[in-house]
């Protein structure tokens, strides 16, 4: 680790992959929903079959934000798409080979119709959409606001089912505050973890006005994902 | 991330004994008193959860908000395009795309503004376009992040940035106190002068240059004798330019050399170096295979402007070039008044000068515009035109007959390179381009060149069909 503050942030990591190895031995005790998620988090691979055959939730899903991973020689595309009536989020992901950028047929800011599958797990949003074909629309939704208190405490209800529950997606009117922190519709204040680019980016949007922003929250900071800006989402992934 | 209250355990190792430390969240207190040094993993997981889970929020405090700026925004699909070049791709097309934006009056889209500054930070010779461009968002922004100071205010810099910031930083201060208070500035340069190094001197020329006045002398003239050539250099140009008493001198050394009789200049170089020169940036030993008499003739007479020459010999300015030269010095002349037409160009006298040196074309359209250059460049043969056209790479505001030559010079193979091809598909003006890649497309066959020109060509109409109304 190249920060110089590594120790806290490698401390808690070997913890938690210690409570999952006790979860591991123990997971036949465990409930099914976590005995699932215990099995997908050490590796276990779950048939696209299986997950097909799992009822789906009908919505409008809305391309929140796209972020592009390249490691371990494959490019992994991880889409949060936002369930505009049940307020559901939905984590689909597609993978290809390193380099190659795996084909996305729905734009970043597009609304979409269609049933998703869910995977079995507690707090598990990753999910496979019915119709991957389904038209995208590029118009903006009426999403609900929200606030970092609804975000907390969701979050927190979250890691009390599923310690080893990481990012949480958030979307709803963030404005940029002092002391490089993130403030929602209500004035509160979370830290943000993005880079001086992303930063400089984040505020030229919003020019100190909150707006619409899509961003994942892991229990200490705030990484922004997307933001709205002269009616386009723009991504900053 | 907070820091945890187990660190010092885990990099002292659990072995070491010790106890465990006070319960960091009263939710954990049950679980926390049964807990051992030895269980130190379990003990971390639980406190990165408590962590994690029980943030409380706090009160933050807002940004002061940007100025509106009621100018339209850039389209999106030119925006993109936008984009594009300042990812390098097409970057050719910059200069264009930011005078038709600004000609519409039109403002960046907010999400390249932070990538404008930073290229502006790199560029500085289209700084002043790129303030327009990006407006008040843009000066909100650098003055919020305290970064592209060139972008900001001279308050916004502080005073002693002049004293304690970066070359470039201490350049754009100046730049600003120029502007906003000449005299102060100036004494600020005259006191400082002595001990800036040389590259600092010259750039701090240059950067006054924009902005210069008759007070400048009193710093300008000690630069003539200044032991670095460079400076001396700058030194002379920029003293040339206002109505300085190194520019009555230079002329009276000229005359001194110079006799109008009727129709013909009679020129006579001095028989001695005189002292004084030295300290006006002469120097007396010529450069090697030229003559004394001539090396210090040239000097004497390039350091009168172009500008001045005919009310100083009393012609009609188009009269100059005409004189018969009734001596033996007239190469001398002729390499004088072509190094004060590369220093202190004269569009109007551009085509009797080339006349004179077509080997020194380049030189001569360089330092005049756009427009002026078409105008010449008309007239010349094809031959001399096809370079001058690359090095411009810039549209002219209406169809010049010189620009036939490029489409010849691309089906006959005679351009090499994809950056030629790239400059010359930025000669053509916009309603010139439909036209040129219907010839294209008509014909059978074509060179990987002519590709390179017809792509840049339908890359500039992606944009100019959003940005000319």
């Amino acid at each position: 680790m190249k920060s110089s503050n590594w120790e806290t942030p490698f401390l808690f990591a070997m913890g938690n992959l210690h409570l999952l190895l006790q979860a591991w031995k123990t997971r036949k005790e465990l409930d099914e929903d976590l005995r699932e998620e215990v099995e997908q988090f050490v590796g276990l691979p779950v048939s696209k079959e299986d997950v097909l055959a799992r009822p789906m939730v009908e919505d409008s899903w809305f391309v929140a934000s796209r972020i592009l991973l390249e490691q371990d020689r494959l490019s992994t595309s991880i889409t949060w798409l936002y369930g505009v009536n049940s307020g559901r989020w939905a984590k689909t992901l597609k993978f290809g080979a390193l380099g190659q950028k795996p084909l996305e047929i729905w734009p970043l800011g597009g609304t979409v119709k269609t049933g998703m599958h869910f995977y079995l797990g507690t707090t598990n949003a990753r999910a496979i959409p019915a119709n991957e074909g389904a038209p995208a629309k590029l118009e903006l939704p009426n999403i609900p606001n929200r606030h970092f208190s609804d975000l907390i405490e969701e979050y927190a209800d979250l890691r009390g089912r599923n310690p080893w529950h990481r990012r949480q997606p958030f979307i709803g009117l963030i404005a940029p505050g002092k002391d490089g922190t993130l403030l929602d519709a209500e004035g509160n204040a979370l830290s943000c973890s993005a880079s001086a680019a992303k930063i400089d980016a984040f505020y030229t949007l919003s020019g100190g006005h909150p707006i619409l922003s899509c961003a994942e929250w892991d229990g200490h900071s705030l990484n922004l994902l997307s933001a709205q800006s002269d009616g386009q989402l723009i991504d900053f992934s | 991330m907070s820091e945890s209250v187990l660190t010092s355990i885990a990099l002292l190792g659990t072995g070491r004994g010790g106890e465990m430390p006070a319960c960091p969240n009263e939710a954990l207190e049950g679980v926390w008193a049964s807990l051992e040094t030895s269980q130190l993993l379990p003990a971390a997981a639980l406190e990165e959860c408590s962590l994690a889970s029980g943030r409380v929020l706090s009160r933050g405090e807002s940004l002061p908000l940007a100025p509106s700026d009621d100018r339209e925004l850039i389209p999106p699909a030119a925006g993109d395009c936008l984009a594009q070049i300042l990812k390098g791709n097409h970057a050719a097309c910059f200069g264009e795309f930011i005078d038709q934006a600004l000609a519409q009056n039109l403002r960046a889209p907010n999400a390249l503004v932070p990538l404008l500054l930073n290229y502006g930070q790199r560029h500085r010779e289209v700084r002043a376009d790129l303030r327009r461009l990006v407006g008040e968002r843009g000066a909100w922004l650098a003055q919020l992040r305290g970064r592209w100071d060139w972008l900001s205010t001279r308050e916004a810099g502080g005073d002693d940035l002049w004293g304690v910031g970066t070359p470039e930083e201490r350049l754009t201060w100046m730049e600003n106190a120029r502007r906003d208070d000449l005299p102060a500035a100036i004494s600020l340069i005259q006191e400082c002068w002595k001990g800036e190094e040389p590259a600092f001197k010259v750039a701090l020329i240059e950067v006054s240059s924009e902005s210069l006045s008759p007070n400048d002398e009193v710093w300008l003239e000690p630069a003539l004798s200044d032991s670095r050539k460079e400076v001396r250099a700058a030194a002379t140009k920029t003293l040339l330019r206002i109505p300085s008493s190194f520019r009555a001198r230079s002329r009276e050394r000229a005359l001194a050399c110079l006799n109008l009789k009727r129709n013909s200049l009679e020129v006579e170089p001095p028989e001695e170096f005189d002292p004084a020169w030295k300290n006006d940036g002469l120097r007396e030993k010529p450069p090697a295979k030229t003559g004394a008499r001539a090396w210090w003739l040239r000097q004497l007479l390039t350091r009168v402007p172009l500008s001045d020459w005919p009310e100083m010999l009393g012609v009609a300015p188009g009269e100059l070039f005409s004189l018969k030269v009734s001596s033996d010095w007239q190469e001398a002349l002729h390499l004088a008044w072509l190094d004060s037409a590369k220093e202190h160009p004269v569009p109007s006298f551009v085509p009797a000068l080339v006349k004179i040196f077509p080997q020194n074309l380049s030189d001569l359209l360089q330092p005049i515009s756009v427009e002026e250059s078409y105008e010449i460049l008309d007239e010349l043969p094809a031959d001399l035109v096809l370079p001058q056209l690359v090095r411009l790479a810039s549209p002219p505001q209406k169809n010049h007959s010189c620009l036939k030559v490029i489409l010849k010079s691309l089906f006959k193979e005679k351009v090499y390179s994809r950056p030629e091809a790239q400059a010359l598909a930025l000669c053509l003006p916009p309603d010139r381009i439909a036209d040129a890649l219907t010839s294209i497309s008509k014909r059978k066959s074509i060179n990987s060149m002519t590709e390179e020109f017809a792509r840049t060509l339908e890359f500039r109409q992606s944009y100019l069909k959003h940005l000319i109304t």
